[in-house]
C-alpha cells in the first residue's frame, strides 16, 4: 500500500508573488553583500538561495521593507559564520587571512577597493559595507551583527581607519573630494 | 577615537550626488567626515561596478524552500510516529532499573565479598547482564541517532 504523502500547507499564490517582488528588489543588495563578505562567488550564490530558503521557512511576523531587509541582512551574516564555523574557519571571522582570501575578479577602476577589501575581516567587511554602502545606523548594524551598538562604534572606526590607510598607500584619493 | 556630528550628513550627500559647496568645505578641513566621505565613495563605486548577472531566479528559490518544508513536515511526522515505541523503551528500562532495585532490597545490599559471591548466582548474573544490555542499547542507539 502506497501511502499519500502527509498534507504539508502551501503557501497561497499571492504569497508567491510578494516572495517575488521582494526577492527581485532586495536579491542585488543581499547578493552584492554576501560576495563582499565572503570572497567568494560560488559560495556566496549558494548563500543567497540559502537566506531566502531560510527566510520563507521561518514565518517571519509582517515587516516593512526596510526591517525585511535588515532580517535578510542578518539571516545571510549568520550563515557566513555558520559556513565558517562548520569549515572550522569561524577565527577568519575576526580575524584576516590573506592565504585564504579570495581577491575578486577585477572590474574596471575599482580593483585596488576590491583588493584593499580583502584585506580586511569579514566582520570588518561586513561593518563598513553596511555602514557605507547600505547607510546602515550603529543601532541597525548592532542589530544584524548581534553585538552592541558600543562595540560597532569602535569596531567600524577601526574598520573604516584600516580601509582608508589600505587605500591611501595605494594613492587613491575620491574624485568626489578633488 | 573622534567623531564628527556630520558625519551621517556627509555620508547621505555621498549617496545623493556632488558635495554642497559649504559640506565640501567642512569636509576638507574635518579629518574625520574626509575619511567617510573616501570611503563610502570607494565602496560605492564597488556596489555599482558589482555584477548581478546570475542571480537564481526567484521560482527556484521558492521551490527549495517548498521542498524543504515538505521535508521538515515529514521529518516531524515520522518523529510522532515513533513516539510511542520510544516510551515503550524508556518503560522496559525503567521495569528493568526497578527489578533491579527490588532485588538488592529483598537480598540486601551485599558487601564487596558478598556482591562478588552472589556474582556467580545465575538469577543476579541474567537480571544485571539484561539491565546493562539494555542500558547500553539505548546509550547506543541514542549515540547513533544524535551525530
Amino acid at each position: 500500500m502506497t501511502r499519500e504523502p502527509p498534507a504539508t500547507p502551501q503557501k497561497a499564490p499571492d504569497e508567491r508573488a510578494a516572495f517575488r517582488q521582494l526577492y527581485e528588489r532586495t536579491s542585488p543588495r543581499i547578493a552584492a553583500y554576501l560576495r563582499r563578505v565572503t570572497g567568494s562567488p560560488e559560495w556566496s550564490e549558494d548563500l543567497l538561495q540559502d537566506t531566502y530558503v531560510r527566510y520563507l521557512n521561518a514565518d517571519p511576523p509582517t515587516m516593512d521593507e526596510r526591517q525585511t531587509l535588515s532580517y535578510l541582512f542578518r539571516i545571510a551574516t549568520n550563515l557566513v559564520y555558520d559556513g565558517w564555523r562548520s569549515m572550522r574557519r569561524e577565527r577568519e571571522w575576526e580575524a584576516v587571512s590573506p592565504a585564504e582570501a579570495t581577491p575578486p575578479e577585477p572590474v574596471g577602476l575599482k580593483r585596488d577597493v576590491e583588493e584593499a577589501l580583502t584585506r580586511l575581516s569579514a566582520r570588518e567587511r561586513a561593518l563598513v559595507w553596511l555602514a557605507y554602502v547600505e547607510g546602515y545606523a550603529h543601532k541597525d548594524i548592532a542589530r544584524v551583527l548581534e553585538v552592541k551598538d558600543t562595540s560597532v562604534r569602535v569596531l567600524l572606526f577601526r574598520a573604516r581607519r584600516k580601509l582608508a590607510k589600505i587605500l591611501e598607500e595605494a594613492g587613491l584619493t575620491p574624485e568626489v573630494l578633488g | 577615537m573622534r567623531e564628527c556630528p556630520r558625519e551621517r550628513e556627509a555620508l547621505a550627500a555621498v549617496v545623493a550626488g556632488p558635495l554642497a559647496p559649504e559640506l565640501k568645505r567642512h569636509v576638507s578641513e574635518c579629518a574625520e567626515c574626509r575619511e567617510v566621505v573616501a570611503v563610502s565613495t570607494w565602496l560605492q563605486g564597488v556596489a555599482r561596478e558589482t555584477g548581478m548577472g546570475s542571480l537564481p531566479r526567484a521560482e527556484r528559490v521558492w521551490w527549495r524552500a517548498e521542498v524543504e518544508r515538505r521535508l521538515a513536515t515529514r521529518r516531524a511526522l515520522a518523529e510522532r510516529a515513533a513516539r510511542p515505541i520510544r516510551w515503550f523503551e524508556r518503560g522496559a528500562a525503567a521495569a528493568i532499573a526497578i527489578t533491579t532495585a527490588g532485588i538488592l532490597w529483598a537480598h540486601g545490599i551485599p558487601t564487596a565479598n558478598a556482591a562478588l559471591a552472589r556474582l556467580s548466582d545465575p538469577a543476579t548474573l541474567g537480571v544485571l547482564t539484561v539491565g546493562l544490555l539494555a542500558v547500553a542499547g539505548l546509550a547506543a542507539r541514542d549515540a547513533v541517532r544524535k551525530p
